[in-house]
């Protein structure tokens, strides 16, 4: 994110007038105090003056860092304590700023997906909000939705440099935008007939309708780079080709091998995530009795697709219901709809019209010890079972060319993967994770496939790179509300139909609850 | 907390011992003259 | 708030002798026996009380054991650790207010904090007892700010200013050095190079006066860390050698899990 504050001006003056600068910019103590540090000594020297010996180098030496120091900090500009807020962000956005901005009517830059984040992000950053011990989070995956987000395409300066980008899914879609407003020629290879990823392919309209993503892809596509569907790496194209024809490649191919359970029977089972796919191309399922297996979000949405169309649901998990990996919303909703959930069991086997499950004992949490208890075999009336466990990256074929950890993922670097000219990111490196890792990694991994295509030192990295920050960033009045109630549409009314299930915040509340952040960059440095 | 309280009882045992010893009117003798080493001069 | 009052109290009452400040001379009244717990230059014309660091170099330096300097860190140090650096230093409080400039801050790495032990033992250990010359307090930049520079600019006989040399200049080139590190760092020579805070920090694990977290209350939202003038974690590390007591994490903890008292 580019910051908008001019840099070349305080430099150039604080470079002949120390302190000079800093003032420019408003910083009127920073200036006028190294302006006194500096010159206060030359006062000093006119009334001693002992010639130049050994002291004297060490004055100038330190005459000369401090002028170094005024000159940087005339063009970084004063450093904010970074909030936890934007430490939880996976796409490294900072709450804190488009929060205070929202009285300030001003524009935040553009991050791709910033409204669908607001629909859908399980918001890490709520669960670190400081707000928390005053009373509760801020909410600030709502307060996205009156954020104004700067939509102005930037100038751009044309460079030979070919990328080609495998997915057009949000993270290769982020990466792609990105890069071709630096100039690079790019072309995304996309095996549906559609972009989008999960998000097209896989949400459910009640989470996320699709005008609203249809909005966000389309603007991504503005820059004009080539989109190639129906070519999917590793069949109709190999990942060789792929290196011949482009300098750098992004693999941004996602999580779509399900996770199997590896029991007797499971050929007459169905995948969660193929059921998602062919609800959204329209296809309806009348299945009766379903059991749907696994406690993510996969699970819940499937769970709660097929109860819109008119199917008994009951969900198992093996664990307990707090080690659900679902968001807790997703979870209060579905309960809400209808559907009941069943936690420490597994199933064993499946036959026609029933499944074997045994019961488990979870000793340890989330991702501790599980034991199934033997003898505990139970039967349960199920016309169809739903698998919905867990996803995995399709990267056997790479494994030749990267490396990939034991996971199926690929494992990188700073987006950069084993082979020097291929970079990666999204799901196929973290496994099934969420949207704000997708544009996190894809806006990282633009940033460093440009710095290493136009060979920028760190040094030069770190002078330009900056966060953005408003000129006036003060804190809003300080208010006393409790957390704004986000309210649903009545759970009976809602399952008859794929429309939202949240229902829209007025914005005066809105602005109320942008009050109540407690703006902790600016009161700590 | 009884480390500290143990030390704290050594501690100001060693400032009377340093007192009785006449430290005390030997720093007010060294600290009331200007101290060359700190001002930087020779 | 009340933090910076007694700060600035400590900074000017330490250093009230009003009469030595306008006619260029160093206080030798009784006070002066005692040594304050924290760096203050006996030889500032306005100091009323003995820097406890000189007066461990005159024992060293003589090689006698300093019972009395010995005694008041120790004293110090067992009842609240390194809380005299927090409240009574007046580069602390001048360190603090520089760092309060909206600049463009650096964090600094924490392996500089082991130079203070280094300053300890190497300077104002070995060095002074093989030389028998206050060698710690030839570098103090305190000592150049407050007495080297105040007494030789009053000097009317030029007895003074005669003596000045490279020694003088060098001062001044680490004085600006210091006052610079001190705006984008938290507390640079505090942590980096102090001395007396190398010997502080050793009591900060046993003292009487401690800080406590409380684990169920704590968010880590890591406002304690962000408000700490030494870049402490206090919710990690409690009891860190650079912790100086100064009570803002204490106050600004949101669910009030950060405690000061006697454990």
């Amino acid at each position: 994110m580019a910051s908008n504050r001019n840099r070349i001006v305080p430099a150039i003056l604080s470079f002949f007038i120390v302190g000079a600068g800093q003032a420019y910019d408003g910083r009127i103590w920073a200036g006028l105090w190294f302006f006194i540090i500096f010159y206060a000594p030359v006062l000093v020297l006119k009334v001693i003056w002992k010639g130049v010996n050994l002291g004297f180098w060490f004055i100038l030496a330190a005459w000369i860092i401090l002028w170094l120091y005024n000159i940087l900090d005339a063009w970084k500009g004063p450093t904010y304590g970074i909030p936890p807020c934007e430490k939880a962000c996976p796409a490294g956005l900072a709450p804190w700023v488009y929060i205070n901005q929202i009285a300030g009517k001003a524009t935040y830059p553009f991050i791709p997906f910033f409204k669908t984040l607001g629909l859908i992000c399980p918001a890490p950053c709520e669960d670190k909000c400081t707000r928390r011990g005053v009373d509760e989070p801020v909410a600030i995956r709502e307060l996205k939705n009156i954020v104004d987000i700067d939509k102005t395409a930037p100038a751009v300066v044309k460079r030979k440099e070919k990328v080609g980008v495998v997915g057009a899914g949000p993270c290769g879609l982020t990466l792609a935008h990105t890069l071709a407003n630096l100039g690079y020629e790019l072309t995304v290879y996309e095996r549906e007939s559609r972009p989008g990823g999960v998000l097209a392919s896989m949400l459910p309209e009640f989470r996320l309708p699709i005008p609203i993503l249809h909005a966000e892809i389309q603007h991504l596509l503005k820059p004009g780079f080539e989109v190639k569907y129906g070519t999917e790496l590793g069949k109709t194209i190999q990942v060789d080709d792929l290196l011949k024809a482009h300098d750098y490649l992004f693999l941004a191919i996602g999580a779509w091998l399900p996770v199997l359970l590896g029991i007797p029977g499971e050929e007459n089972g169905l995948v969660g995530m193929d059921i998602l796919r062919r609800i959204k191309n329209g296809e309806k399922f009348d299945l009766g009795r379903v059991g749907v297996i696994g406690g993510g979000n996969t699970a819940f949405d499937v769970a709660r697709c097929l109860k819109r169309l008119g199917n008994e649901v009951t969900i198992y998990y093996r664990r307990r219901i707090e080690d659900m990996p679902a968001e807790r919303e997703n979870h209060v909703e579905a309960v809400e709809e209808g559907i009941s959930i069943v936690p420490l069991v597994t199933p064993a086997g499946i036959v026609k019209n029933s499944v074997i499950m045994t019961k488990t004992e979870c000793l340890g949490g989330r991702a501790g010890k599980l034991e199934v208890i033997k003898g505990s075999e139970f039967d349960v009336k199920i016309d169809r079972v739903v698998m919905a466990i867990g996803q995995k990256p399709d990267t056997k074929f790479l494994a030749s060319v990267l490396k990939v950890d034991d996971m199926d993922r690929i494992c990188v670097k700073k987006g950069r993967t084993t082979h020097p000219r291929i970079y990666a990111g999204g799901d196929a490196v973290w496994g099934a994770k969420t949207l704000a890792h997708a544009v996190g990694d894809g806006m990282t991994a633009a940033a460093q496939m440009d710095y290493r295509i136009r060979r920028v030192p760190p040094l030069i990295q770190f002078l330009t790179s900056d966060k953005f920050l408003p000129k006036t960033l003060k804190r809003l009045k300080f208010s006393k509300e409790p957390r704004i109630k986000i309210s649903h549409r009545d759970a009976a009314k809602r399952i008859k139909d794929f429309k939202m299930t949240e229902q829209p915040i007025p914005e005066d509340n809105l602005v109320t609850e942008a009050h109540r952040c407690l703006a902790c960059p600016l009161k700590y440095r | 907390m009884i480390a500290g309280i143990l030390l704290l009882a050594v501690f100001i045992y060693l400032i009377v011992h340093g007192g009785k010893l006449g430290d005390f009117t030997e720093t007010k003798s060294v600290a009331s003259v200007m101290c060359l080493s700190c001002m930087g001069i020779e | 708030m009340i933090h910076r009052i007694v700060q600035a109290l400590a900074a000017i009452g330490i250093n009230s002798y009003f009469f030595g400040w306008f006619h260029g001379a160093v206080y030798q009244g009784p006070t002066k026996q005692a040594c304050v717990p924290i760096l203050n230059c006996w030889g500032c014309p306005g100091a009323r009380f003995a820097c406890p660091i000189g007066n461990l170099q005159h024992y060293i330096g003589l090689h006698l054991i300093p019972f009395y300097a010995a005694g008041v860190f120790g004293a110090v140090g067992a009842a609240a650790g390194r809380m005299a650096c927090g409240w009574l230093c007046p580069y602390g409080l001048a360190q603090d207010l520089l760092y309060k400039l909206k600049t463009f801050k650096v964090r600094m790495p924490k392996v500089f904090s082991i130079g203070k032990y280094l300053m300890l033992i190497g300077v104002v250990g070995f060095v002074v007892y093989f030389t028998a010359e206050p060698w710690f307090c030839k570098l103090c930049p305190d000592g150049w700010i407050i007495a080297g520079l105040p007494l030789v600019m009053m000097d009317k006989t030029g007895d003074l200013k005669a003596l000045t040399g490279w020694h003088y200049y060098m001062k001044i080139g680490l004085v600006i050095f210091m006052v610079m590190m001190a705006i984008p760092i938290k507390r640079f020579f505090c942590r980096a190079l102090c001395p007396i805070g190398a010997i502080y920090s050793v009591f900060n694990r046993l003292s009487i006066l401690n800080l406590r977290v409380n684990k169920d209350k704590c968010i880590e939202c890591d406002s304690c860390q962000m408000t700490c003038p030494m870049d402490v974690a206090p919710h990690k590390s409690p009891a860190n050698l650079d912790c100086i007591r100064c009570l803002d994490c204490v106050r600004k903890c949101p669910t009030k899990a950060l405690t000061y008292g006697i454990k």
